[in-house]
């Protein structure tokens, strides 16, 4: 199945993780990267590279990046040419639900799913 | 006419240039001043790629980036980043009298003094640091644009 690392500043992407895990439970095959501010893209990059071996089971590896622009995303799309992975900015809960329901599917067909389920999940609640 | 803003920042472009201190400063260019980046292809078309319509991209040597910052007119809207504050000075020597230097993150490694959460100086930083605040130029970190700035001498001098 695909291995899904979430990336993010400060402590966003391990505690994203813990929400998403009070909601479906302990997850297999999910990683988070935090990047504190004193770590520069060379500490950041050993992190994603070991979490990736961890969760590279040979279908590829789903990374969920916080912000177009920022470090981590910067540091993983290069990690892209190199790597079986590909990135996705503007995490968030729903996208990671469903990364998580989705695993099975090819690498490919879970970037289009995560995309649309980020882009479901934001929606005037009205009040 | 307004001189360049010059940050120092191992991180180069990221989140704290392109969602603070563009919109701030209002820029129009930025340039990456690094011997070592322009010979990574790969880290250089990945800076080259946050080009948009409003905002120019470059990276360049050291020498390069002075020879494009000193033909404008005018440098506000122009920011010239460097990876250590040893290449903000070399860059200094060109020519380009800076008055102040912004520094954003320089990361952790063994060794290197704990000035914030996201700096970290060398001995040979520290120097450089010397040199600047004696050819008058004021060295301050700041994040992003509502940080406070932090004067990097004063807090040196405290550690």
């Amino acid at each position: 199945m695909v291995g899904v690392l979430l990336v993010g500043h400060g402590r966003l992407a391990s505690e994203l993780l813990a929400v998403c895990e009070l909601v479906l439970g302990k997850m297999d095959g999910v990683e988070a990267v935090d990047l504190e501010m004193s770590e520069g893209m060379e500490d950041l990059e050993k992190k994603v590279r070991e979490a990736y071996d961890h969760r590279e089971e040979g279908a590829g590896v789903l990374v969920l990046v916080d912000v177009k622009g920022g470090t981590p995303g910067n540091v993983c799309s290069l990690l892209g040419d190199e790597l079986k992975l590909k990135v996705v900015s503007g995490m968030n809960l729903p996208m990671l639900i469903k990364a998580l329901t989705y695993r099975q599917e090819t690498l490919a067909r879970l970037v289009e799913k995560v995309m649309e389920g980020g882009a479901d999940g934001i929606e005037e609640l009205g009040g | 006419m307004c001189l360049e803003f010059a940050r120092v920042d191992d991180r180069f472009i990221h989140g704290q240039v392109l969602l603070g201190w563009t919109r701030e400063l209002k820029l129009r260019r930025i340039v990456i001043g690094c011997d070592r980046l322009t010979c990574e292809a790969r880290r250089k078309s990945m800076y080259q790629r946050m080009a948009t319509s409003e905002l120019a991209v470059d990276v360049l040597s050291i020498s390069a980036a002075h020879e494009l910052v000193k033909k404008e007119a005018d440098g506000s809207g122009v920011m010239v980043i460097f990876g250590s504050l040893t290449d903000a000075l070399s860059y200094y020597k060109l020519g380009r009298k800076m008055g102040r230097i912004n520094v954003g993150c320089l990361r952790h490694e063994p060794g290197k003094k704990r000035i914030s959460d996201s700096v970290f100086l060398s001995e040979e930083d520290i120097r450089v640091l010397r040199e600047f605040v004696i050819l008058g130029v004021e060295v301050v970190a700041q994040g992003i644009p509502g940080d406070k700035q932090r004067n990097l001498l004063a807090v040196v001098n405290e550690l």
